[in-house]
């Protein structure tokens, strides 16, 4: 993600340490309680906006398809 | 079709953020057009070589994120009883001093995490909850179980009368659903307590369902801002 929001290594190791703990869904979703720089948080919380508003289009989606199963 | 009810005023501006792409571009783009198509096919809005390509990252790290997303799904996070919920909180809020903030995680039947949602967040030593907000969120989650939990800014680390009344409050709200609260974790810096060992959680209904919201104060910063306090020093 560096490429985005120019992060430093550090950060990264921490983004990393806590991705590894917490998963990446719970993650970005839990950015505002993080001790990391404003900086990167903003960034964050950007790509947080992002993916909530992914997921609730592959909600749509999904509630739109007929639910068949495979055999 | 105009599908701009659905997309708000944020999501536009953390696209314009991450790709550089105009916001007054986006926000006409997304009125018509479903605004996904400016990751999805890029040349819709025209962008410059610096543009386009932050729209390429940003397009594999969404597929990385999804990928992430369905291994996580498979190999969810379980709680087998409070020292492992506790050690989870702590680590998302062990390090919040300057305020209060309730936490929620939704769990399945196998006390898997569906998610975890930062529910609300308040001062120094208060936090309000708001119950309808909450049943929103476990409905959503199609959850079977939660754990509550919740930071206390002093550190002290012992279950006050209000957050008793709180937890009852939801399980009145719960308990008919067939929701069960398992446990709420208090959070004092490095440390934490659960209401469940500590055996001061509410298990059962005691009243009718009350959706007024909550004010969850830290006693002890409560105490401290008295004006007595203020005037010595207090402990603070």
């Amino acid at each position: 993600m560096s490429w985005l929001f120019g992060l430093t290594e550090e950060d990264e190791d921490e983004i990393r340490v806590l991705m590894d703990q917490f998963g990446v869904r719970d993650f970005f979703l839990n950015i505002e309680g993080f001790n990391l720089s404003q900086r990167t948080r903003t960034g964050l919380m950007n790509l947080q906006k992002l993916i909530l508003a992914i997921e609730s289009h592959q909600t749509e989606d999904a509630d739109q398809r007929e639910g068949i199963l495979y055999e | 079709m105009s599908r701009n009810i659905r997309y708000s005023d944020d999501f536009y501006k953390s696209i314009h953020m991450l790709t550089g792409l105009p916001i007054r571009r986006i926000q006409e783009y997304g009125r018509e057009n479903n605004p996904f198509n400016i990751l999805e096919h890029p040349m819709v809005l025209e962008p410059n070589e610096k543009q386009l390509q932050k729209i390429n990252k940003l397009n594999e790290f969404i597929s990385s994120y999804n990928l992430l997303r369905i291994e996580e799904e498979q190999n969810k996070i379980k709680f087998s009883g409070p020292q492992e919920s506790g050690r989870y909180f702590t680590s998302l809020l062990g390090g919040v001093k300057d305020k209060e903030r309730f936490i929620i995680a939704f769990l399945d039947n196998n006390n898997g995490i569906i998610e975890t949602r930062t529910h609300s967040e308040g001062g120094l030593g208060s936090t309000v909850v708001y119950p309808r907000e909450i049943l929103k969120m476990a409905m959503a989650n199609d959850c079977a179980k939660m754990i509550l939990c919740h930071n206390h800014p002093s550190g002290n680390l012992v279950s006050s009368k209000e957050d008793k009344a709180l937890t009852q409050r939801l399980v009145d709200i719960f308990r008919p659903l067939d929701i069960i609260i398992v446990d709420h974790i208090i959070v004092g810096g490095p440390h934490f307590i659960s209401m469940a060992e500590e055996a001061c959680l509410p298990v059962d209904t005691l009243d009718k369902a009350n959706y007024d919201a909550i004010e969850l104060v830290d006693q002890v910063v409560k105490e401290d801002l008295t004006h007595e306090n203020i005037l010595s020093y207090g402990s603070m």
